[in-house]
């Protein structure tokens, strides 16, 4: 007893693809269909439920014929619908046979070819609104992308953070971490490739801020043992994990991050002052600041070259010292979020001991000083109960 | 031979606005024979409140109810003070009637009526309390003070940022909240008066409202965006700002510093990531809002006392009350942005789904025969206008039995009579 699943149209990582598209398919099996058994999911939506198509899949166009492949009895699908526009198009399929043999399958392809979305976790799953669709109080327009009741699934649906990047081999990466601060210890960090397909990273470990530079190297903390980890080639071996970090950084690796608890990590992809189109590597501890200038440097196949540790560290902390320690704002160390300007010469960091004391500071990479400190009490903020911080230039 | 007299009646013969707790006093006295103290009888909203010559009938045996000898203009007589502990209704017209008899058994049965003041009968918040509906009891009148946010002033650190009106009855408040109380009350100013020229009197203001449905914290930032004080994450493209909090996420379009959207579902955000990759939409659309449901339609003939009708929405996003004006025959009808209804209009704006569902009345009918022609100019909330407009005309009325009927090309038709 086999269950095929043929002819997918759009294919699986299609882009370009019409707004107007129908979505076909066909399934097979050496033994008879369940053809109430048979469900189809567009963007999580059920799309047709094994007897009917569900609004808005129920365009004229949509239908089920039977067909015969290979000798084999099935279905084909096509579904239309009034509602597809610019953004990945997610489908999944399952269908028993009348052995109760159960299969599925899913993909994604690309309407157009910009991709402009929301990704977010509200506690239930990963979720996805089409920036076009932002719409007052309205949720329809939300859909859920990954869960633990999703083809495939994730292990848990509250994500701590969330970040992509689409690289060279023209798929988006989405990196979700689960933090024990927010979930059960152990899930590590997830990857999806164009929404749908999965991959784990430091699976068991208590993971935050997984971030994917444009050269496809992803860089997270990992908690539990205080340190940041670097994956190399992600889309090349994608799909290939379980896998070990390609380098730790941590207080005793070269370059060192300062001692401390790790809080929180923003990384720029192509500023690195020591190997050109390295990354810049921002992690904010407990006590301070460490800006990492990475010597990320790769094998034409995307591999590590094995120069990470030629990468340099600096310091920053409330004490004005000596040597590499630069001062920021404050009597806080804590540094809770961090983010730079897209020229690269400037990063602000947010101070925070958790009970809504803080401050912003704001320092010069080409001086290595202090530019403001920003609180409450200098009447440049409302409040000092500052929880993020993001800096982008221009505009 | 004199009859009693009833003097220096508090409140005066037809008073409006009365408070809910108000003293009501008077003086009786006779230039002939002395008031008889043991006849009185005074009834309040028809129920007795006092028996002479010293009973104050519950529950108008408040502290401050007495009688007392004085003398009027060299006559002796009687002060009386009543004092209701369980006060006035409001909007009520409640009548005081003095029965009293001088020794000479010649009496007098003298009425007076007056009319409590107006209150806060409601406040709701909207789904995500970002605005409150204040509705009051009874219509005010629209003045600059009803439309001034200063007009409502909030405890606990809650203030409005604005108002509309958005009918006779309701103002809608938004309202920005920098503390995290959860009983707040409402105090309207003396200037936002109702139809009779009063403002809410003391016993009827300082509607409490608790506990507060939100947590939410609302802050505010350069008075023309909105967002939740708790929000958490931040992330920003080219175009647009993005906060996510515990009620959802905020969009701001940076260029034009304007609120643009918010969402929530299941009130937290865990994570937060925006993905821009080969272009950057700025909520794409640049279609204009449309009217729908117009009614009388462009070119028909309607009724004299025809409301103006329709709805006008957009394809992908919303329009806010406050971005919408109509005109009827050139004469400001709405403003969202200022005092709502002007010259003399009323009806509502209600708001709905991607849409605003609209009723217009004007103060009086046309004249038959008469063009009328609605302006309307709304936009989205990126900025997209409609300014457009449709013309009807008023048909001849004649008066019917059962109503108003009008007739035309050889058609009748009947209407109700009721608008």
């Amino acid at each position: 007893m086999t269950i095929y699943f043929l002819n997918e149209d759009p294919a699986s990582g299609e882009t370009g693809v019409l707004e107007d598209v129908t979505i076909s398919f066909d399934v097979t099996s050496t033994v008879p269909l369940s053809q109430s058994s048979l469900k189809v999911y567009i963007d999580g939506e059920v799309a047709y439920n094994g007897s009917v198509f569900i609004p808005p899949f129920n365009a004229y166009g949509s239908a089920l014929t039977d067909v015969n492949i290979g000798g084999n009895d099935g279905y084909h699908l096509v579904i239309d619908s009034y509602n597809l526009y610019d953004n990945f198009v997610d489908v999944s399929v399952e269908v028993d046979d009348v052995a109760a043999l159960h299969n599925a399958t899913f993909w994604s392809f690309l309407i157009g070819t910009i991709i402009n979305t929301v990704y977010f976790s509200d506690g239930y799953g990963a979720k996805k609104i089409n920036i076009r669709d932002f719409v007052g109080e309205s949720q329809e327009v939300v859909r859920t992308i990954l869960s633990t009741s999703s083809i495939p699934s994730i292990p848990y649906d509250t994500i701590s953070s969330m970040h992509g990047n689409r690289l060279d081999d023209d798929n988006f990466y989405l990196a979700m971490s689960y933090d024990a601060f927010n979930t059960p210890d152990g899930y590590g960090v997830y990857v999806a490739q164009n929404e749908l397909i999965l991959d784990m990273y430091s699976d068991g470990y208590s993971c935050y801020k997984a971030q994917i530079t444009d050269d496809g190297i992803m860089y997270l903390i990992n908690k539990d043992t205080n340190s940041i980890e670097v994956y190399y080639r992600l889309y090349q071996l994608f799909g290939g994990s379980p896998r070990p970090p390609d380098y730790i950084y941590n207080s005793t690796s070269t370059p060192a991050i300062m001692a401390g608890e790790i809080l929180t990590l923003h990384v720029v992809s192509g500023v690195s002052t020591r190997y050109l189109g390295g990354t810049r590597l921002y992690v904010g501890t407990e006590n301070g600041l460490t800006r990492i200038e990475c010597y990320d440097r790769q094998n034409p196949d995307g591999s590590r070259f094995g120069s990470d540790n030629l990468g340099v560290a600096y310091n920053y902390t409330i004490s004005s010292g000596s040597g590499t320690y630069k001062t920021i704002g404050g009597t806080i160390p804590r540094v809770t979020s961090v983010s730079s300007d897209e020229r690269n010469n400037i990063f602000m960091t947010v101070t925070q001991d958790g009970a809504g004391n803080g401050g912003v500071t704001q320092i010069s990479l080409l001086t290595g000083r202090k530019i403001v400190y920003m609180t409450h009490e200098s009447g440049a903020l409302p409040s000092n109960d500052i929880r993020d911080i993001f800096g982008i230039g221009g505009n | 031979m004199a009859y009693p007299e009833i003097q220096n009646k508090s409140p005066i013969e037809n008073a409006t606005g009365v408070d809910g707790y108000a003293l009501i006093s008077f003086d009786a006295y006779d230039s002939g024979s002395n008031i008889n103290p043991n006849s009185f009888q005074i009834y309040v909203g028809g129920t007795l409140a006092f028996t002479g010559p010293s009973t104050f009938h519950a529950p108008f045996n408040g502290a401050h109810s007495a009688i007392t000898e004085v003398t009027i203009s060299g006559t002796d007589g009687y002060h009386v003070v009543i004092e209701s502990t369980a006060g006035y209704t409001s909007n009520t017209l409640y009548a005081v009637r003095v029965v009293v008899e001088d020794y000479s058994h010649l009496g007098i049965d003298d009425t007076w009526r007056i009319r409590t003041g107006n209150r806060v009968l409601s406040i709701v918040p909207s789904l995500y309390e970002v605005v409150l509906d204040v509705t009051f009891e009874q219509p005010f009148a629209i003045t600059s003070a009803t439309g001034e946010p200063a007009s409502y002033v909030f405890t606990n650190g809650m203030y409005a940022r604005k108002a509309e009106i958005l009918t006779m009855n309701t103002v809608r408040l938004w309202v920005e909240l920098f503390h995290t109380h959860r009983e707040f009350s409402l105090t309207v100013s003396p200037s936002v008066v109702d139809d009779y020229g009063n403002g809410i009197p003391t016993s009827y203001n300082g509607f409490v409202f608790s506990p507060f449905s939100s947590t939410a914290d609302l802050a505010n930032f350069n008075g023309r965006v909105r967002t939740w004080r708790d929000s958490h994450l931040v992330y920003a493209d080219a175009n647009s700002v993005y906060l996510g909090g515990t009620k959802g996420i905020d969009v701001f379009n940076k260029h034009e510093g304007r609120w643009a959207q918010i969402y929530n579902e299941n009130k937290q955000t865990h994570s937060l990531f925006v993905a821009n990759f080969g272009g950057v939409y700025n909520f794409a659309e640049t279609g204009i809002p449309y009217l729908f449901n117009v009614s009388p339609t462009d070119g028909s003939i309607a009724p004299y006392n025809a409301i103006i009708l329709f709805s006008v929405g957009d394809l992908r996003l919303a329009i806010e009350p406050t971005a919408l004006r109509v005109y009827v025959n050139n004469i400001l009808a709405f403003d969202g942005s200022y005092g709502g209804w002007h010259n003399g209009f009323s009806g509502f704006v209600d708001v709905q789904y991607k849409h605003l569902d609209v009723a217009i009345k004007p103060a009086t009918p046309y004249h038959a025969k008469q063009f009328v022609t609605v302006r309307v100019v709304a936009e989205d909330l990126i900025g997209n206008t409609l300014d457009t407009h449709y013309t009807y005309r008023v048909t001849s009325a004649p008066i019917i039995s059962n109503g108003w009927g009008y007739s035309y090309w050889g058609a009748t038709n009947f209407g109700t009579g009721t608008i």
